[in-house]
């Protein structure tokens, strides 16, 4: 059984992936939980990582990818991760990553600050020295920025993964899935200034136990005109299978903006494209947003917007399908982990109810003690 | 003698005529003119002097042509101070050989005066006596013939028999040891009227007849007319005067013969046949009893010497050859005319019934409750043990079997099932009960096996539900010594535990899933540790112990909602089950002996087939009242608490209570700890029990006790003399625990533990 697993980060991705043959993959990290804030419901990520960790004995993702370098999808990795580039970030009890997997942009951006300026050190690290690095795209940028530090991109090109291809080290039959690339296209990294969320990783993962198959498509901050381009693409090249999905993982937080431009007045319609896409979707498929919980009004303008929810939760409908909000899982006023569990019979939602003993277990109880009486 | 034949262990009589020494002419030769080969070598051994005790007399040969060869010697006989029967410290013996080798040689003793004793082979003749040596057939004896081995065998049938302990107790006690005519089995419920001459007449049944060999039955089934065809015989007893020796010494062939030895001791035998056969024949409602035939019952009362006391009781059968119509033209009262008796007025005294021939049977006693306890090995204390027995599904009716054939118990069956097809896979009972209810059927069998009156009764209900015999059942356990759950149901099991009102022991048995270990757990004989508890330090144990952590799992291919832990995997087969069920019912036994509380797990390990036993010994039970819920808990647990406590003095420790509920019953069995996680935060005053691994351990156990053990609550020490009341920080701490617990319905547990053994559990 191959289990993913989304957490409660408000707008923000961290996706989990544990394969049967016991690899762990992760992507994005994104921790923002207030502790200052009791009203925060956010998960304290880092904890419930390597509480995960520790239970399976282990202090390593085989895989931990990020999709692009927005402070949504690695706020606070510096943090948590064992970085090889300095020794400032390596601490004991921080977490190692056997292999890292980012797009080009993130070696060759110079725009980068904080996390994101620090991923991009261990990237540009990892590539210089050849290991543990996977690289989505091959711009030009890239080529030029390898022969700066005196490398060939010939002596690099193992290490590097284009659109259209299937990344190397995971197969269905080994591993139990396989990993088709959407995006980044190349192209893209080779203007200017670079759009990171045009620049970011799509994915679509494909699981196989006993023969069925169920596919996963990890997006970043996908917008609907890269999804015109992926979707373009992929028909043009009779790819039309590596579109199909059981498993959404929403762009960008449930925004109207990768379905059209047009937000709608209660339901976004998406573009021709992505309305292709999303017919894609499988019986009984599971749309997973990554967001705050959906806003009955217009009130904000960031994501996640009531439109495109309606859109989604359409579209699920149709099918049979689930539509779920991670902030909204299981219960808006106490969100938790949100687990999707993959056997023979494709993938399956997890509805736990954990109360009593169960829920009393999962974190360390409260104060307890004869204190005061030494007061 | 080329015809002569063995039949059975016995060797038929051989007809010989008397002669000076033996009974048949014979005459002294010279060793060196004997001709069969075991006779050469038989009388070889005891010339060369070398062997010693036995003295080689002299050696002769029939005088007709039929090559027969008897050896004479004497033997000295090893005999304690105490005799039984007067075997002298020399006899003098004739071993006779005949010349076809597959007959076994007749072992003769040769002194007059040999006392009648059992095991010995009854003749034609009286004199000398035959010595029966062996039970098993001749042509397996012949295949370890040597002609020590031989000389041995008697020697020690003189020993043995000199001490009185030549018997066996599955043998009769007569020394009748007879061919081929067979055996009459006298069930217990006429036993000892006809042995006390109290019953006159009786139906006799035949079981089986093979040709000239009858099995017969006496038992009580009274005259009942429509078992007509089924009671071709009639038996009647006789007792004779008691005598100081035993009264027939050679085998009678004839009612006349027979009543040569009668008359000897004083009993006119056909006077008293006369008087039985006109009654009966007056009797115009029974008019084809005169069709049936005659079994005579002989009891002799032996004494060892005249006026003393009665020692034994010789016991012989035979049975006619005609039916009581002839017998009565033998006996000289009745002709017969066109099928009609004509009485003859006054009988014709000298018909003697030496037309009459009779045939001997072996008279053996029905598998009553006291022969399965010796066969059985059973003490005799716990063999009337009252046991009442919930479930008789596979498991509950092979046990059941293998109890009743050691005749333990009196039983009451308790289920409200019919066997259908597929139990016969693995239950007790055959097809003939098929569609039938499994108590009524398991009745019929052990009445059919063991004779024994009200061994077993049958309830057919659902002891949760019995409905219309809720007040029969009532009784029946009030009554009992002993409730056996083999129910394979927790609920069963509880209900046994909790809602019956009864001092008997309660005894539960049952399968784990997988079919590979069977469970015994019983009470002490004062209920001190009741049965729920033991099963909860049960799934302790099996928690705990690492061998087990497979015990009751079940194969994933299985898998069913709701499927108890007691649910047996439907694909087992029977020499499994019964190998459990062999084990439990030696469980049951060895529990009943005991006074003690007994939980045992025996795990059979295959393909070797070894079953290896695990068991402990029960901890201490303790019951806390908590508002309308009761706390069980036990000794044990309380030691883990206490020792982890003071490991970790002067800091404050923890940990989660582990066990189980009764909701129905408002019960927490608080069995066990996970002891403070390695992230808890432990300090002199303040204690945060952390979550690390928690969960997997709590998933753990709840897989290694199919869930029987769960989480029910939170505890935590407080410093020495600091005493066990809450303070603000427990107080919200069990706020917090509260809230949690009340959502899942589940009661709120939390348990401080102070020094000097002081602990006080919070409740909501």
């Amino acid at each position: 059984m191959h289990k993913v697993t989304f957490f409660p980060l408000g707008n923000a991705d961290t996706c989990l992936v544990d394969l049967d043959c016991g690899r762990k993959l992760l992507f994005d990290y994104a921790h923002w939980k207030d502790f200052e804030d009791d009203k925060d419901l956010r998960i304290d990520l880092a904890k419930e990582l390597k509480k995960d960790l520790d239970e399976n004995e282990r202090d390593y993702y085989d895989v931990v990818t990020f999709t692009h370098a927005d402070a949504d999808h690695i706020h606070g990795a510096s943090e948590f991760f064992f970085l090889e580039h300095a020794q400032k970030y390596q601490d004991d009890d921080r977490v190692k990553i056997k292999e890292l997997w980012v797009p080009a942009a993130m070696i060759i951006d110079k725009g980068l600050e904080n996390d994101a300026a620090i991923l991009r050190d261990e990237a540009r690290y990892r590539l210089k020295s050849g290991e543990g690095i996977r690289v989505f795209s091959r711009p030009e940028r890239l080529k030029k920025w390898l022969e700066d530090q005196g490398i060939s991109l010939k002596d690099r090109i193992h290490l590097i993964t284009n659109a259209g291809s299937t990344i190397p080290g995971f197969s269905k039959k080994t591993e139990g899935i396989e990993f088709f690339v959407h995006s980044p296209f190349s192209i893209v990294c080779d203007e200017e200034e670079i759009d990171r969320n045009e620049a970011s990783l799509v994915l679509q993962g494909s699981f196989e136990i006993e023969d069925t198959e169920t596919r996963i498509l990890l997006t970043s901050d996908t917008t609907h005109e890269v999804w015109a381009d992926i979707v373009n693409i992929t028909k043009s090249k009779n790819n039309d299978g590596r579109l199909e999905w059981d498993i959404f993982k929403i762009p960008h937080h449930c925004s109207y903006k990768s379905l059209n431009n047009e937000k709608g007045k209660d339901e976004t319609e998406p573009i021709e494209e992505v309305k292709w896409l999303l017919d894609k979707g499988q019986d009984r498929a599971i749309l997973v947003s990554t967001s705050n919980a959906i806003p009955n009004n217009d009130d904000i303008d960031q994501p996640p917007h009531r439109q495109a929810a309606n859109c989604y939760k359409n579209y699920a409908g149709k099918i049979d399908g689930e539509f779920v909000v991670t902030m909204e899982y299981p219960k808006k006023s106490k969100p938790d982990k949100l687990i999707i569990e993959i056997d023979s019979k494709g993938a399956r939602l997890k509805k736990l109810i954990i109360v009593g003993g169960a829920a009393a277990i999962r974190r360390p109880a409260p104060r307890a003690g004869c204190n005061e009486r030494f007061d | 003698m080329e015809q002569l034949q063995y039949v059975g262990q016995h060797p038929e009589p051989v007809a010989m005529s008397a002669s000076i020494d033996l009974p048949f002419p014979s005459e002294t030769v010279s060793k060196k003119h004997l001709i069969n080969p075991r006779a050469q070598d038989f009388t070889k051994a005891l010339s060369e002097g070398k062997i010693p005790f036995v003295q080689l007399i002299e050696c002769r040969q029939s005088v007709d042509d039929k090559k027969i060869e008897i050896v004479i010697f004497e033997v000295e006989v090893e005999r304690s101070q105490k005799i039984v029967y007067d075997i002298q410290k020399k006899e003098k013996i004739a071993s006779v050989f005949f010349s076809d080798e597959r007959i076994f040689p007749e072992v003769l003793a040769l002194r007059k005066d040999f006392p009648l004793v059992p095991h010995l082979n009854l003749r034609p003749w009286s004199y000398p006596k035959s010595l029966c040596l062996f039970d098993e057939p001749p042509e397996e004896i012949l295949l370890r013939w040597t002609p020590l081995f031989f000389l041995e065998r008697i020697r020690n049938w003189l020993t043995l028999t000199s001490g009185g302990e030549l018997h066996r107790e599955d043998q009769p006690l007569e020394p009748l040891l007879l061919g081929s005519t067979g055996s009459l089995i006298i069930s217990e419920s006429v036993h000892n009227d006809i042995f006390k001459g109290n019953i006159v007449r009786i139906g006799i049944k035949l079981l089986y007849v093979d040709g000239e060999k009858y099995t017969l039955l006496a038992e009580n089934i009274g005259e009942k007319k429509e078992k007509g065809d089924k009671i071709p015989f009639i038996g009647t007893s006789f007792i004779c005067p008691s005598k100081s020796h035993g009264i027939i010494t050679q085998l009678p062939t004839t009612i006349a013969e027979l009543n040569n030895f009668t008359a000897a001791s004083g009993l006119d035998l056909l006077d008293g046949l006369r008087e039985r056969l006109i009654c009966w024949q007056k009797e115009k409602l029974n008019k084809d009893i005169m069709e049936k035939r005659l079994v005579i019952i002989m009891i002799f009362p032996v004494a060892r010497r005249k006026e003393s006391p009665v020692e034994n009781v010789e016991k012989w059968s035979f049975f006619c050859d005609k039916n009581l119509k002839e017998l009565g033209v033998a006996l000289g009262l009745w002709q017969i005319k066109d099928g009609y008796i004509g009485l003859l007025i006054p009988a014709d005294t000298s018909c003697n019934g030496d037309s009459v021939k009779i045939y001997p049977l072996r008279i053996m006693r029905s598998f009553s409750r006291n022969i399965a306890n010796k066969l059985s090995g059973l003490t005799e204390k716990i063999n009337k043990t009252k046991i009442a027995i919930i479930g008789l599904g596979a498991l509950g009716s092979q046990l059941f079997l293998n109890l009743l054939r050691s005749g333990l118990g009196e039983w009451v069956l308790i289920d409200d099932d019919v066997l259908l097809p597929h139990n016969l896979a693995r239950h007790a009972l055959n097809g003939y009960a098929l569609g039938k209810p499994k108590v009524d059927s398991l009745r019929l069998v052990a009445e059919s096996i063991l004779d024994s009156e009200n061994f077993a009764r049958s309830i057919r209900a659902n002891v949760i539900a019995p409905e219309s015999s809720e007040e029969e059942i009532l009784q029946v356990f009030e009554n009992s010594e002993v409730i056996i759950d083999a129910a394979a149901s927790i609920g069963v099991s509880r209900h046994l535990s909790h809602d019956v009102s009864s001092s008997a022991r309660r005894i539960a048995v049952f399968l784990t899933p997988s079919g590979l270990a069977s469970i015994l757990i019983a009470e002490d004989h004062s209920r001190e540790f009741p049965l729920d508890s033991l099963e909860m330090q049960y799934y302790r144990f099996i928690a705990n112990n690492p061998e087990m952590s497979n015990h009751l799992s079940r194969s994933k291919d299985n898998i069913m909602y709701g499927q108890s832990c007691r649910d047996v995997t439907s694909r087992m087969p029977n020499d499994l089950f019964s190998l459990h069920a062999a084990v439990c019912s030696q469980g049951i036994k060895s529990a009943i002996e005991t006074k003690n509380s007994i939980v045992k797990i025996w795990t059979v390990n295959t393909p070797e087939m070894f079953v290896k036993v695990h068991g402990f010994k029960p901890s201490p039970v303790k019951n806390i009242k908590c508002e309308n819920w009761t706390i069980k808990t036990d000794e044990s647990f309380f030691s883990k608490i206490i020792k982890a406590r003071e490991d970790r003095l002067p800091n404050e420790t923890g940990g989660i209570l582990i066990g189980s509920y009764d909701m129905h019953r408002k019960i927490i069995y608080v069995i066990d700890s996970i002891l403070s996680p390695p992230d808890s935060l432990e300090w002199p005053t303040i204690y945060i029990r952390g979550s690390k691994g928690l969960e997997k351990q709590v998933e753990s156990l709840k897989e290694k006790t199919q869930n029987n053990l769960v989480y029910i609550g939170e505890w935590h020490s407080h410093p020495d003399d600091a005493g066990c009341s809450m303070s603000k920080d427990d107080n919200v701490a069990f706020a917090w625990l509260n809230e949690i617990m009340t959502t899942a319905g589940l009661p709120t547990l939390m348990l401080i533990v102070s020094n000097r053994g002081q602990y006080s559990f919070y409740f909501h």
